[in-house]
């Protein structure tokens, strides 16, 4: 489903992406892990076309998506979920949802409710602080409301930046079942990075261990986390 | 004491909210574009001026104000959709020193050439309505009633729309975070052209819609654009509520002034204001400490 091949990028004169090769295969899970600064999140942003990559390819469904402009990437069904959240704290938890229907060009309005249905099925937090601002939420409520609004317009792909970054294990452990159960009932496909490559490995399908902008090793979960030397890496 | 009220203070209140409507016109645009794309924008009375003249000119071959009004709106709102095409698209995310230059440079590139195509000479255009209404024994122009009256319906607009329209939550997202809008799907540059468009094309319509009672010529948006910019600093830059109060402030306090003290003195007050709400409250009046 998504390919990058030799992915290459720059932040200004420093090469953080060095020729970075993947693949995700549809209803698949797969993480990335790795140290702070090794290219995680630059991967991501770089499919999304956040930053503009250099050499190499990305194709999503056979399609050659590299340096497109970000709507484009999100209108082909690729949702991107950041990892500092970045809600619309000005905007009510509502509005904030149909902004993720933004995407979703083809979506009819009867269609976008259903889809606020079922994130408030989901998350039911949500609905009750329906027309409250985003700012007025708690850090776990913000992280749910950041999944909540990247579903929205029913995403192909999902690219989901360090989901449990400053939330307290209660909350993790609370956002680890919500998405467990959305992969299982909505069929998503996940690319994942993750700091925590404990949390990440439990959840995911395949996982990719990056450093310094390169893939080290790849495999299955079950291979990565007997692996010493991804052990050692990714400090488990 | 009752004569005095009716007879001077009344109609000056009236003059100070027609005024303070024009003067919000200018500033609703100026300091949505500034929530916006983050650009201030100098130029922004030349699209007054530009307004009136289309409005003088269209008035000149066909003498009907309620053609020429949507004629002037609409060319402005074109000269708006390709000065954004071409010059402030390459703004974006510079260093505010560039958007001073253009911006500057702009609004005097309009005047002089709005000075070789209609000459330096102060012109007006005849007023559509010269019907005048009594009302307790004062005597007011029916048509400074109708500038308020639109004016009233078209802020409201701008406020529903933006407040409860899924466009206007576009509007706000982009405002606030406008990458993550940009990855949700939002056509951000789309957001910019029409906001900015719309914004100057606001402008070109007070501009016309002033001309029956101010002259037209070549350096009138100077004058808007000063108080414009007052109120946008006094209520807070980037915010709509705080300009819209500190527009009608400034459009009574002028017009109140001017009764007792000769009206360039009036116009000063309102500087003195300025430098007052700088000394106390830098954010200004309505302003939050953290924009």
């Amino acid at each position: 489903m998504l390919e990058l091949r030799d992915l290459n990028t720059f932040y200004g004169k420093s090469h953080i992406l060095q020729g970075i090769t993947l693949d995700v295969q549809e209803g698949e899970i797969v993480c990335l892990l790795g140290r702070n600064g090794v290219g995680k999140s630059t991967t991501l942003k770089s499919i999304m076309g956040l930053v503009a990559s250099q050499k190499g390819t990305i194709h999503f469904q056979g399609r050659e998506i590299q340096n497109k402009r970000p709507d484009a990437i999100a209108c082909m069904g690729i949702s991107y979920i950041p990892e500092d959240r970045r809600i619309f704290t000005r905007l009510s938890v509502k509005e904030n949802l149909m902004i993720g229907t933004s995407s979703a060009v083809n979506m009819t309005k009867s269609q976008k409710e259903e889809m606020l249905e079922k994130a408030y099925m989901y998350f039911p937090i949500l609905k009750e602080k329906e027309s409250q601002g985003g700012g007025y939420l708690s850090g776990g409520q913000q992280q749910m409301l950041a999944i909540a609004r990247g579903l929205m317009c029913d995403p192909k792909l999902v690219l989901l930046d360090e989901p449990f970054e400053g939330l307290a294990p209660v909350v993790i452990w609370e956002l680890i079942d919500i998405i467990r159960k959305l992969c299982e009932s909505e069929k998503m496909t996940l690319l994942l990075v993750e700091q925590k490559a404990a949390l990440a490995l439990k959840m995911s399908d395949r996982g990719y261990v990056l450093e310094k902008g390169l893939v080290k090793c790849e495999g299955t979960v079950q291979f990565l986390s007997e692996s010493e030397e991804v052990r050692e890496r990714c400090g488990l | 004491m009752v004569d005095y009220l009716i007879y001077v203070i009344l109609p000056q209140v009236l003059h100070g909210l027609v005024w303070g409507t024009v003067i919000a016109f200018i500033a609703l645009g100026l300091t949505i574009i500034f929530g916006l794309m983050d650009i201030v924008n100098f130029a922004h009375g030349e699209y007054y001026m530009v307004g009136a003249f289309m409005g003088y000119t269209v008035m000149s071959v066909i003498p009907n104000f309620w053609i020429a009004v949507p004629v002037a709106v609409v060319a402005v709102a074109l000269l708006g959709l390709f000065t954004e095409f071409v010059l402030f698209r390459r703004l974006y995310g510079r260093d505010p020193i560039f958007h001073l230059l253009l911006t500057f440079g702009l609004g005097m590139m309009f005047r002089e050439a709005a000075q070789l195509i209609w000459g330096a000479d102060t012109r007006r255009i005849e007023a559509p309505v010269t019907a005048t209404i009594e009302f307790i024994g004062m005597v007011y122009p029916v048509y400074r009633l109708l500038i308020l009256g639109i004016g009233i319906c078209v802020i409201l607009l701008i406020w529903y729309v933006l407040r409860y329209t899924s466009v206007g939550a576009k509007i706000r997202a982009v405002a606030q975070d406008r990458t993550m809008a940009w990855a949700l799907g939002i056509r951000v540059p789309v957001i910019y052209t029409s906001v900015f468009m719309c914004g100057v094309a606001l402008a070109g319509f007070a501009g016309v819609l002033m001309s029956p009672i101010n002259f037209v010529y070549p350096t009138m948006g100077i004058d808007v654009i000063l108080r414009a910019f007052i109120v946008v600093v006094i209520g807070g830059l980037g915010n709509i509520m705080g300009a819209l109060l500190a527009s009608l402030m400034i459009g009574e306090i002028e017009a109140l002034a001017s009764i007792w003290i000769s009206p360039t003195i009036a116009e000063t007050l309102v500087f003195i204001i300025l430098i007052i709400t700088m000394i106390v409250r830098p954010a200004g009046l309505f302003g939050k400490a953290e924009r």
